[in-house]
């Protein structure tokens, strides 16, 4: 095993012995899994850096890097596809293991010999890595005391640096977008904020949507300050209108006026009228994703209406039956409406009984209310009881629990 | 919860506070009272020449790491790791350490002092309050506790009106404002640093870019922050301003010599008559908790930033042990510390200030290099103006110190 900060700095020999350089960093290609060292960055004593292509090295008995001919008339490196430097790129920089499901500094990097040449095989993350990069390691030793290298397979990382300026690093981050999107949320809330936008970039609007809603409250303003104003309403668009609101809501009145008429007019709408309800109100708490029927309509019909308007929703978890003026008639669970009879009028069949919150109750007695009587969510109605919205019972949890308890529960509710 | 959601929070808590306001208002903390009375009892408007000059440094050097921190995303230690590697990281972090665990003393000194003026023994207030700063941190009580702490440092503003009513020769205060006054003795050279370590401190700078940041500033929007940090800068002075005419004009003129806080409270007498001893007490104990309160934590989150160890506070001792263990260490030796007997509360203090001055140099040539680092800034690296000023102060710092050396080597009686 050799470690790439080993490599670096070591001098570099033409086949009379003579040091010709000192290896500045080494390149590999930038999209692949175990990637064999393609190149060799070459610091002559005097001059500039020069790319020096794995073919015309070789790895002395001392395990330095030698020339294969002399140093003039060695060609220089041409790179085919995006490459990735080590030094400058990787290590010390934060990259994401994948299945870990975190953010971690690389503290070295591992290769193996493999016929002839290097391949990238681990990233060291251990603080025994650090101690040897500080030169400690000898003195530990010395000392009885033995470090184990920690590491992770080169393959379960995604590299995040491309540096603030220079060539962005076009990797796919395809494993990330495979991630529950809590995990990326997790992922997304250890990154530096410049990586983050780079992750959010590779993912479409609905994979980051999903995981934007689970980052803290915090996180998201910061995310949606950093943003193209367009592509945060395109996110905004396919997050919960209750949770685009929250965020527009604590954003800057001029910024959130931006986002909201690049939204779609009709996301926009019902975004607005979220906004005004005061926060610590149950209308503040609501969505107005709501899936509504009238009385009149057969079960089948129902079904269908349901389908229609439900296509574009997270959650559904009760059918609300309102009559012409949108007032609040009855209630039925999607179970009861699928066993009902086809062609029941929903009037029948619905439960005309129901526990309702009001858009001026505070949040605390709607979230009580659903705690109370085991509800997956309540409807809240204006004076003249027609339904406004709905509050679910994740966004109750959220007033009921403390942060750090609410980290600690299984996520039954939220995207399961 | 992470620090960062935690640092973020403050933000929203304290809106009307930008991130550059408080690491400006976090200037004057116990070391910044203690610094700035001494400077007015002992050297009059001696010193003062230096407050134009050291805004200027305070606002250029504040806006170096601002705009750090805006363009690219990243914390200083951070920055500093990807940049230089392992070795000098470990060698930067160690002088944070060194800086931020003196400034930890200092706001227990602090603390200490402030519970003598009401005659509670520092035995049982630097326990105390080390516990409840540690229990701040763990418990992430932070909205509740800094608006307090803020409230109770307000006190300090009084020192504006002391300043007033204790009529100052405003013609000489105005003209020891532009008309430098040198001493060639190590104690003049020794309260310099000191005063420059107290209102540009290398906690400030991390603390700043972190901020930044985290709140996920674009460049668009740069020109705002600028603003907030110039302001914060000029307010952090000008309270410096008035906290040494204060004692200038009462202590100076009676000979009175700031070696207690009691005699620091007396230049708040001309204002609050009686009343003094407490006004002070609280204002110097609300500051003291506000930076005790911070300080170890942030230290904490830079280090471990750096070298990349786990730093959550809701994460447990196993899961993040170097974390938790070093914010809890630097609060236990800070107190532990002022605990020694017999130890001189506003001596101490002063003492860890100068130690900041001399640890800044350090820090400002971390700031420099990669402010001028094409790779890292890209067309955002320092102008001509922005360079000499600050290579500038570096500069002089760094002379002030050989300075310092030579004249206690020629003459070792001072």
């Amino acid at each position: 095993m050799q470690y790439v900060s080993e490599l670096i700095g070591a001098p570099v020999r033409d086949p009379d012995g003579h040091v010709v350089g000192r290896v500045a960093d080494l390149l590999v290609p930038a999209d692949a899994d175990y990637p064999a060292i393609e190149a060799v960055a070459l610091k002559p004593a005097r001059g500039d850096q020069r790319n020096i292509p794995w073919s015309s090295l070789r790895v002395l008995d001392d395990g330095k890097l030698g020339l294969a001919g002399p140093l003039a008339e060695t060609p220089t490196f041409d790179p085919l596809v995006q490459q990735l430097s080590l030094a400058r790129q990787v290590i010390d920089h934060q990259i994401i293991d994948v299945n870990g499901v975190r953010v971690v500094r690389v503290n070295d990097l591992q290769l193996a010999p493999v016929d002839g040449s290097y391949r990238l095989i681990g990233v060291d993350i251990s603080t025994a890595g650090l101690l040897r990069r500080l030169g400690a390691a000898r003195m530990l030793s010395a000392l009885g005391l033995k470090l184990t290298p920690k590491a992770i397979a080169w393959e379960a990382i995604e590299p995040v640096e491309s540096g603030t300026t220079g060539v962005k690093l076009k990797v796919s981050h395809e494993d990330l977008a495979k991630l529950h999107p809590s995990d990326i949320a997790q992922i997304i809330s250890q990154l530096d904020q410049h990586h983050v936008h780079e992750v959010l970039e590779t993912l479409d609007d609905e994979a980051a949507a999903d995981a934007f809603s689970e980052v803290n409250p915090d996180l998201q303003l910061a995310l949606i300050r950093g943003m193209e104003p367009e592509r945060a309403a395109d996110i905004l668009e396919e997050m919960e209108p209750d949770d685009a609101a929250d965020i527009l809501g604590d954003l800057e009145p001029e910024r959130a006026r931006d986002l909201l008429s690049r939204m779609d007019v009709d996301e926009a709408d019902d975004v607005r009228e979220l906004l005004s309800y005061p926060d610590e109100s149950a209308g503040g708490l609501m969505t107005n994703d709501i899936v509504t029927v009238p009385p009149s309509v057969t079960a089948e019909q129902a079904i269908q209406l349901v389908r229609e308007q439900a296509a574009a929703m997270d959650n559904v978890y009760y059918v609300y039956v309102v009559d012409d003026a949108e007032r609040l008639l009855g209630v039925l669970s999607l179970r009861e409406l699928i066993v009902a009879e086809p062609q029941t009028p929903i009037g029948r069949v619905m439960h005309r009984e129901l526990l309702r919150g009001r858009l001026d109750d505070s949040q605390d007695e709607a979230a009580r209310l659903i705690a109370k009587y085991n509800l997956l969510s309540l409807p809240i109605v204006d004076d003249e009881g027609r339904l406004k919205g709905i509050v679910t019972v994740d966004d109750a949890m959220d007033v009921i629990l403390p942060d750090d308890w609410k980290a600690r529960l299984p996520r039954v509710y939220a995207h399961s | 919860m992470r620090l960062g959601q935690w640092r973020r929070r403050l933000g929203t808590a304290l809106a009307f506070l930008g991130p550059g306001l408080i690491a400006g208002a976090a200037g004057d903390d116990a070391g910044g009272i203690a610094t700035y009375a001494s400077v007015g009892a002992q050297y009059g408007y001696d010193l003062l020449w230096i407050i134009g000059p050291i805004t200027i440094a305070l606002i250029v050097v504040q806006l170096q790491v601002a705009r750090m921190g805006v363009v690219t995303g990243k914390g200083f230690a951070e920055l500093i790791r990807e940049e230089f590697g392992v070795k000098w990281t470990a060698f930067a972090m160690l002088v944070l350490l060194i800086a931020n665990g003196s400034v930890t003393v200092a706001e227990f000194a602090g603390i200490a002092a402030a519970g003598e003026l009401f005659n509670l023994p520092r035995f049982i207030t630097v326990p105390i309050m080390a516990i409840v700063v540690w229990l701040i941190v763990v418990q992430a009580s932070y909205t509740v506790a800094e608006k307090i702490f803020i409230a109770l440092s307000a006190a300090l503003l009084t020192y504006v009106g002391a300043a007033l009513l204790a009529h100052p020769d405003w013609g000489h205060v105005a003209r020891s404002l532009v008309t430098p006054v040198f001493h060639a003795d190590a104690g003049y050279l020794t309260t310099f640093v000191a005063l420059v370590g107290t209102t540009i401190t290398p906690y400030m700078l991390f603390y700043l870019q972190s901020s930044l940041s985290d709140k996920g500033v674009r460049l668009e929007d740069y020109p705002a922050e600028r603003t907030d940090v110039a302001f914060g800068s000029l307010l952090t002075t000008i309270i410096a301003l008035f906290i040494i005419v204060s004692t200038a004009a009462t202590l100076h003129t009676s000979g009175i010599v700031v070696d207690s806080a009691d005699n620091a409270a007396r230049a708040l007498e001309p204002l609050a008559g009686e009343y003094a001893r407490v006004l002070f007490g609280i204002g110097l104990f609300g500051a003291s908790m506000l930076a005790a309160s911070v300080l170890p934590l942030s230290t904490a989150y830079a280090v471990c930033g750096a070298f990349g160890w786990e730093r959550s506070i809701s994460m447990s001792w196993s899961q993040a042990p170097i974390f938790n263990g070093l914010y809890t260490a630097l609060i236990a030796i800070g107190a532990a510390f002022v605990l020694l007997p017999g130890l001189p509360l506003i001596q101490v203090i002063v003492a860890t200030q100068f130690l900041n001055g001399l640890l800044l140099p350090i820090v400002l040539i971390f700031v420099l290099r990669l402010v001028n680092d094409r790779d890292v800034m890209g067309n955002h690296t320092n102008g001509p103006v922005f360079n000499v000023l600050s290579y500038g102060t570096t500069g002089i710092l760094i002379l002030l110190t050989v300075s310092l050396l030579v004249i206690s080597v020629i003459n070792p009686s001072q």
